[in-house]
């Protein structure tokens, strides 16, 4: 997803915004993942997006995990729907990857980007993450069991 | 059944989660403070291999579907262009004669001149997929010639202008910082009126660039549409290399220097190709004195 985003998708849906596709599969992953393995592959996804991009290492992999933290966290109180709890979802990491990279920025170096929080871009990927968020739960619901980690599978 | 926040998968969830959080930050910690580099050969040949090969499945695929409607178009255009031929004959003459004219005034005026610079032509075959951050991947490395902090020039409707600089070189691909990053600054100043001042990006390719420290006195004389150009003060980019052109500009009323916005000369949304400037390094001082004493006590 990273490397399409990278490539296929790096002019942008609307106003050069790139919708964050990795974003999603990541709640998707951790929501599905109640024991936490979603948060080691969004931690990973995290360090290729750090290598893909001119962010400094661990920014992305910092942003990522804490994201998919908070999808399994939500996942012990809710169920997943059709529309509306992806549509939160996508929009909430998107406002929680904005509110910590400002943390990030102040507590690291000036070297560190944030998001523009009040800034009328942010407000369109807000949106285009969550519709794009509703639409990969969707399509990952049929290939689900290839996500889910189930121990009991590796024990011969 | 409530799950319990402290104990079985939510416990498992918790440990992952606090070692995963203490693991990126450790790591942001480290790279932030260029204790901890990124592995070259990874990021160069295996992440740039794949970003190459993804451009060319694209380009591949929409070639082919291009290609049918361009056979048809380019018959038009030959005839067409067999047309123009005879008047650029005409105007290559005036143009060579122009030329030796103007290099003999230059003598005369004893007006130095950039040598020709060296162009590395190179595609753009990845950009940053991150909102906040913004690069640009060339298929240009080491091994063409690309050094780190190499000015980027495109060239869009007939004009030459700033795209960037190169801040990573790897052995096949480079990455480019656009004029349109948070982090870019480079001299410039306004074309008309020679005024220097430093141009920023504000972190968006669609918002427009700033150009900072133009002192208020310029309000009367600045107009929209002023063209902006390196300075060449920074020795980074060659001087008069055209950055973009004034969009607004207001006063603040308690600040000493204007607020500019300037239009990117470039659309960097539409460019695909790009050259990287082999600009030569100015002697050094230092040099040139010595090189004048040892030829004085030969002769």
């Amino acid at each position: 997803m990273l490397l399409l985003q990278a490539t296929w998708l790096s002019h942008g849906i609307l106003l050069g915004i790139i919708p964050n596709l990795a974003l999603g599969v990541i709640l998707f992953t951790s929501f599905i993942n109640k024991d936490g393995q979603g948060i080691i592959s969004a931690f990973l996804a995290g360090l290729v997006a750090d290598l893909l991009s001119a962010a400094p290492l661990g920014y992305f992999a910092f942003l990522y995990a804490a994201c998919a933290y908070i999808a399994t966290l939500l996942s012990y109180v809710t169920e997943k729907d059709f529309f509306i709890i992806p549509f939160l979802m996508g929009a909430g990491a998107t406002i929680v990857m904005g509110v910590l990279s400002r943390i990030v920025m102040g507590a690291f170096s000036a070297n560190i980007h944030a998001y523009q929080l009040f800034s009328a871009e942010f407000g369109i990927e807000l949106i285009i993450n969550g519709l794009s968020t509703v639409i990969l739960f969707a399509l990952l619901s049929f290939v689900r069991k290839f996500f889910e980690h189930s121990p009991k599978k590796a024990l011969p | 059944m409530k799950h319990d926040r402290f104990h079985g998968p939510a416990r498992a969830a918790h440990q992952k989660a606090a070692i995963v959080l203490a693991l990126a930050l450790a790591i942001l910690f480290f790279s932030t403070r260029a204790v901890f580099n990124i592995p070259n050969f990874f990021q160069g040949y295996v992440i740039g291999g794949l970003q190459k090969g993804l451009y060319a499945m694209s380009s591949f695929f929409s070639r082919t579907i291009g290609a049918v409607s361009e056979l048809r178009s380019v018959q038009k255009d030959y005839e067409a262009l067999l047309g123009k031929m005879q008047t650029y004959e005409t105007q290559a003459r005036e143009y060579a004669s122009l030329k030796e004219e103007n290099e003999r005034l230059k003598q005369l005026l004893e007006l130095s001149s950039l040598p020709d610079s060296k162009k590395i032509a190179a595609h753009i075959i990845a950009r940053d997929p991150s909102n906040t951050y913004s690069s640009l991947v060339i298929d240009k490395g080491t091994t063409s010639g690309v050094r780190k902090y190499m000015p980027i020039v495109a060239y869009q409707n007939g004009v030459e202008g700033l795209v960037g600089k190169v801040i990573e070189v790897n052995a096949t691909t480079s990455v480019v910082q656009p004029l349109y990053d948070q982090r870019f600054f480079a001299a410039a100043r306004l074309a008309k009126t020679r005024v220097e001042g430093m141009i920023n990006g504000q972190g968006y390719r669609d918002a427009p660039l700033s150009l900072l420290y133009i002192p208020k006195s310029e309000m009367d004389q600045l107009q929209q549409g002023d063209i902006v150009v390196t300075s060449g003060l920074d020795q980074t980019y060659p001087e008069e290399l055209m950055i973009g052109r004034v969009g607004s500009f207001k006063l603040n009323e308690f600040s000493s220097s204007l607020v500019i916005d300037v239009q990117p000369a470039i659309d960097l949304s539409s460019v695909e190709y790009i050259f990287a400037i082999d600009v030569p390094q100015p002697a050094s001082p230092t040099s040139a004195s010595a090189a004048e004493a040892s030829g004085g006590g030969t002769k």
